[in-house]
């Protein structure tokens, strides 16, 4: 290989000469053989043509050489230019190291920025964007059962899906699922594992294979077949160490010794908004878990409308449909990202870290600036000593791209941290978050956006100082660059900053308003002292004496716990709740408005007085309300069903006008009327409606839920309890205690997790935003020091001074925050489904949101005004 | 004109150049005319393939070259060996020894007369 440096020489000092060095060479060799020749006596026309001939076919040979000089050229640029970059880059490195603060300062911006929106972004897009990697997965939609009168939907049957797997045209393939929980036995001590319930054709309507062993074939649908199962990867890898040999193993669900028949890729999730992860995966029989969610995929072409269309046709003449409550349901049909949940709170998250990026790359824009103002001078030196114009641009921007290049590495680790962070703060009814990773395409997007901005401010500040180079070297001042408009420019960016503060700090305020509303909301029972423990029993554990027994026998073991208060069982943990829907009927024969949504559980007699929950009127159960059909419902069920009237003593029904007389379900006495509580959580406002059924056991809704409370100062006793619990259930875990207030505070996990997020991102725009503001008055302070020092001389006091530089923050506080707010009552309008106790435009949440930013403010402006007012006239005087 | 002998040169140029530039540096034209004369105008030097070949040589690093001026005073570029280009020489020089010997015992054991 050439010496790159021997050729770097010569291409230095002859440059683009060389091309013509061939013709030259040829023109010699050509002369001296013409000379050769005339000196054998030849004549000289005759020497040069026959030397030429001699030559023979130079052309192809001289072309030859220049494809050779070319290729050398070419070479030769690459190293000159990889040379120079080199350069660029160690002398911007230096520069950068020589002022760490200003560095460390910009690097973090820009990481926290990139991190915070990746973090954020990938978040939303995992789950509402792109949540799943099927085949085709941009055709697959969610289908419900819904009727517009009701205002929420139900889960479909498998026959539904059978049925419309057979005759919906419009959909390529229809899936139906569902997720339980079941007991791993037979590996160590028996564990709770969530299961995933699908059928023979999950993997070819996923278009993704299991990794090892077999999917599930129709034959292991049928009834009676060899149980089997199937591993998630990632339980797979946790529990297994990955080991090939487990196809053919044995593991014991609920009990039953299933085989295991494949593994499943890590891609292969449940297509479905409410669901997270599964563990494994179990053949789908209808009877094992009839609630089920189905999935399906559009065929090529046809829109979401079309298929609706189908289906509402098909719903209008099927008879599998069943009509609920007299409604026919129809099926309805979402996109898969639709239907998630938290979509809103999601959103607005991802415009609150987008606001955040604003405001960092308008603080970065502010650094860069500040930053060539300050090198005017240098750049003027170099200039006059002959430097490139073009070379000193090249390097402004070589450290503008190594900023951003840092920042971005930064922002990397920043967003991975996020990422973890949200995973783990995740409230427990988001269990999709658990999925999510850093999308590489947003952090190439965020990054591609830093150094978008890093290299055009650079440019502008390199510009900048460039143009003032011939004056800055005049002046005696620090040659700071004072242009008019750039200052505008950096007042601009600052008050920018300061009213999208404002705004996300209302936006702040309010869902902290609402999280303190919800936790000071009165559930309805005395969550002090109160706990509960969940049973999660499979529905073919023993019958029902033996479920009596387990009932009988738990309670008689806590009641006899050291500490304990009282006991009692019910269907569902304090706080959470089944739900029916439906329409209610009563026995003067009015027919009420709908009802909707309706909380059921399952109470003994003693339940209310363990909630401590009132009574207005009736009684409670009693041993024979059972077989005398009694309910207790709720004040607000109770005021909506008799509104004039006591409910106590009528009665009430599902009603369900569709069906014939002699299959009507019987009527059911109302007995008492409780209370309103918070059964299904702090968060729903349908938690007003709920009815109590008596039981002995509980069992009847899944697993019976154990609820005691502790006297006053006492813990609960773990280890006993325990021992109650392996002994009435052997070969189940022992479930969890959970006191009454975390089952609460969980019901408004979403509200909380939502206010965490948004008062992080809040503190950090205000940091930044208060970072910016800091540099912009010192910037002017340090401008105006001769000012303030030709007026202190002239007899102006420390306050006119301080006054004069206080009008100037207060200008650009004031109209950030107005702007801001303004702002914030169109944004916080979107809000209003996600606020409880608070209005949109909540005086205390605005007033609080400008008090903390006042207060901020000046903070950050207090050094800067303290060396304006210390400033001594008689030292700027002689700096003169 | 393609004759035996052009042929053989063509695949031993670089051979012959490495060989000619190991008494001194010397220009295109030179190094033609040190070849014809060695050879007695045996072999004449194809020179549509000279000039290439002594530019690939210096792009593999085997020669550099250098402008310089000749007797007459005429510009010319001269091209010397390197360090590499030396030992470019030796070991190709070693190399045809044991070709042509291996050739030649081929041609004297053959079976049949030539």
């Amino acid at each position: 290989m050439s010496t790159p440096r021997h050729l770097l020489r010569y291409l230095r000092f002859w440059g683009g000469r060389r091309k013509s060095d061939i013709d030259q060479e040829i023109g010699f060799h050509a002369e001296m053989r013409a000379r050769d020749f005339m000196a054998r006596g030849m004549s000289a026309g005759d020497a040069e043509r026959a030397a030429w001939e001699r030559l023979g076919n130079i052309d192809h040979a001289r072309q030859e050489c220049l494809t050779i000089i070319d290729r050398q050229e070419r070479r030769m640029n690459r190293l000159l230019f990889l040379d120079t970059l080199r350069q660029d880059v160690r002398f911007a490195a230096r520069t950068l190291w020589r002022q760490p603060t200003w560095t460390a300062v910009a690097v973090l911006t820009i990481g926290l920025g990139i991190g915070a929106n990746t973090a954020v972004f990938s978040a939303v897009d995992g789950l509402i964007l792109h949540p799943i990697d099927f085949r085709d997965a941009s055709r697959i939609v969610t289908v419900y059962r819904a009727n517009p009168a009701l205002r929420f939907s139900v889960s479909p049957t498998f026959q539904q899906a059978v049925v419309w797997k057979a005759s919906a045209r419009t959909l390529d393939g229809v899936e139906a699922f569902a997720t339980t929980e079941m007991t791993l036995t037979g590996q160590g001590d028996p564990k709770a594992v969530k299961a995933g319930h699908v059928s023979e054709t999950f993997n070819d309507f996923a278009g993704i294979p299991n990794i090892l062993g077999r999917g599930f074939l129709a034959t292991d649908t049928v009834q009676g077949a060899a149980p089997v199962v199937v591993l998630s990867e990632s339980y797979w890898r946790r529990n297994f160490a990955a080991n090939p040999a487990v196809i053919g193993a044995t593991i014991a669900l609920d009990r039953r010794p299933r085989t295991i028949v494949g593994v499943a890729s890590r891609k292969l999730r449940l297509p479905s908004s409410f669901t997270g992860p599964v563990d494994l995966f179990v053949p789908f029989r209808n009877e094992v878990a009839p609630g089920a969610s189905v999935a399906a995929r559009l065929r090529k072409d046809v829109s979401i409308a079309a298929a609706q269309a189908e289906m509402d046709s098909l719903s209008a003449r099927a008879h599998a449909d069943k009509p609920i409550n007299g409604k026919l349901m129809t099926a309805k049909l979402i996109g898969l990202g639709d239907g998630v949940w938290f979509r809103k709170p999601l959103l607005m998250l991802l415009g609150a870290v987008a606001l955040l990026l604003l405001i960092v790359c308008a603080n970065v824009a502010h650094l860069l600036l500040a930053r060539g103002a300050a090198r005017a001078r240098e750049f003027a030196i170099r200039r006059a000593v002959g430097a490139d114009a073009g070379r000193i641009v090249r390097q402004v921007l070589t450290e503008s791209l190594l900023l951003a290049g840092l920042g971005c590495a930064i922002g990397l680790a920043v967003g991975q941290a996020g990422i973890r962070a949200i995973i783990a703060l995740r409230p427990r009814n988001m269990s999709q978050l658990a999925d999510i990773g850093l999308d590489p395409r947003v952090l190439v997007a965020a990054a591609i956006a830093a150094l978008a901005t890093g290299a055009i401010f650079g440019l502008v500040a390199a510009r900048d100082a460039m143009r003032t180079s011939g004056d800055a070297l005049k002046t005696a001042t620090a040659g700071t660059s004072a242009s008019p408009r750039r200052q505008r420019m950096r007042m601009v960016l600052v008050t920018s900053e300061i009213a999208i503060s404002a705004m996300l700090l209302v936006g702040a305020a309010l869902l902290t308003r609402t999280v303190a509303n919800l936790l000071r909301k009165d559930p309805g029972f005395h969550a002090d002292g109160l706990y509960s423990m969940q049973f999660q029993l499979p529905d073919n554990w023993g019958d029902s004496t033996r479920r009596r027994l387990l009932a009988t026998e738990l309670l008689g073991r806590v009641r006899t716990l050291p500490g304990v208060e009282s006991a009692t069982i019910a269907s569902s943990p304090p706080g959470t709740a089944g739900a029916i829907f439906g329409d209610w009927e009563t026995d003067g024969g009015a027919a009420p408005a709908p009802l909707g949504l309706t909380a059921m559980i399952e109470a003994r007699p003693e339940h209310f007085s363990v909630m401590a929950q009132r009574l207005v009127d009736g009684r409670a159960f009693d041993a024979g309300s059972r077989r005398r059909d009694e309910i207790i419902i709720s004040e607000a069920m109770a005021k909506r069903l008799f509104p004039d009237r006591r409910a106590a003593g009528r009665r009430a029904r599902i009603a369900s006008p569709g069906a014939p007389p002699n299959a009507q379900p019987g009527w059911q006495t109302i007995v008492g009327v409780v209370a309103n509580s918070a059964v299904m959580g702090l968060g729903s406002s349908e938690s007003d409606f709920a009815m109590y059924s008596p039981t002995e056991t509980a069992t009847d809704f899944g697993g019976p839920t154990l609820i005691f409370r502790m006297k006053p100062d006492a813990s609960p006793p773990m280890t006993e309890l325990r021992k109650a619990s392996l002994a009435v259930a052997p070969g189940f875990p022992p479930p969890t205690i959970v006191p009454a207030a975390s089952t609460l505070n969980e019901s408004i996990a979403m509200q909380r997790f939502t206010m965490t997020l948004l008062t992080a991102f809040t503190v950090l725009s205000v940091f930044l935003a208060s970072v910016g503001l800091y540099g912009v008055i010192a910037f002017i302070v340090g401008q105006r020091t001769r000012e303030i020092g030709i007026r202190m001389a002239l007899g102006a006091s420390r306050g006119t001074v301080a006054g004069l530089i206080g009008s100037q923050i207060a200008w650009i506080c004031g109209i950030g925050l107005v702007a801001g707010f303004v702002a914030a009552g169109f944004a916080t309008k979107t809000l209003r489904s996600m606020l409880y106790g608070v209005e949109p435009m909540d005086p205390l949440s605005f007033a609080a949101g400008a008090l903390i930013l006042v207060t901020v403010v000046a903070l950050a402006c207090l050094a800067p005004m303290r060396r304006a007012v210390r400033v001594d006239p008689a030292i700027t005087m002689r700096a003169e | 004109m393609a004759t035996p002998e052009t042929d053989f040169l063509k695949g031993t140029l670089d051979l012959l150049i490495l060989n000619t530039l190991s008494w001194g540096p010397t220009h295109g034209y030179g190094i033609a005319r040190w070849i014809e004369q060695c050879t007695k105008d045996t072999l004449r030097v194809e020179e549509g393939s000279l000039y290439p070949a002594l530019y690939r040589m210096e792009e593999r690093g085997l020669i550099s070259s250098d402008w310089g001026v000749t007797e007459n005073s005429r510009r010319a570029k001269y091209y010397q060996l390197t360090a590499a280009g030396r030992k470019q020489l030796k070991e190709s020089r070693a190399y045809w020894s044991r070709f042509t010997g291996a050739v030649t015992l081929v041609l004297e054991t053959s079976p049949r007369p030539a």
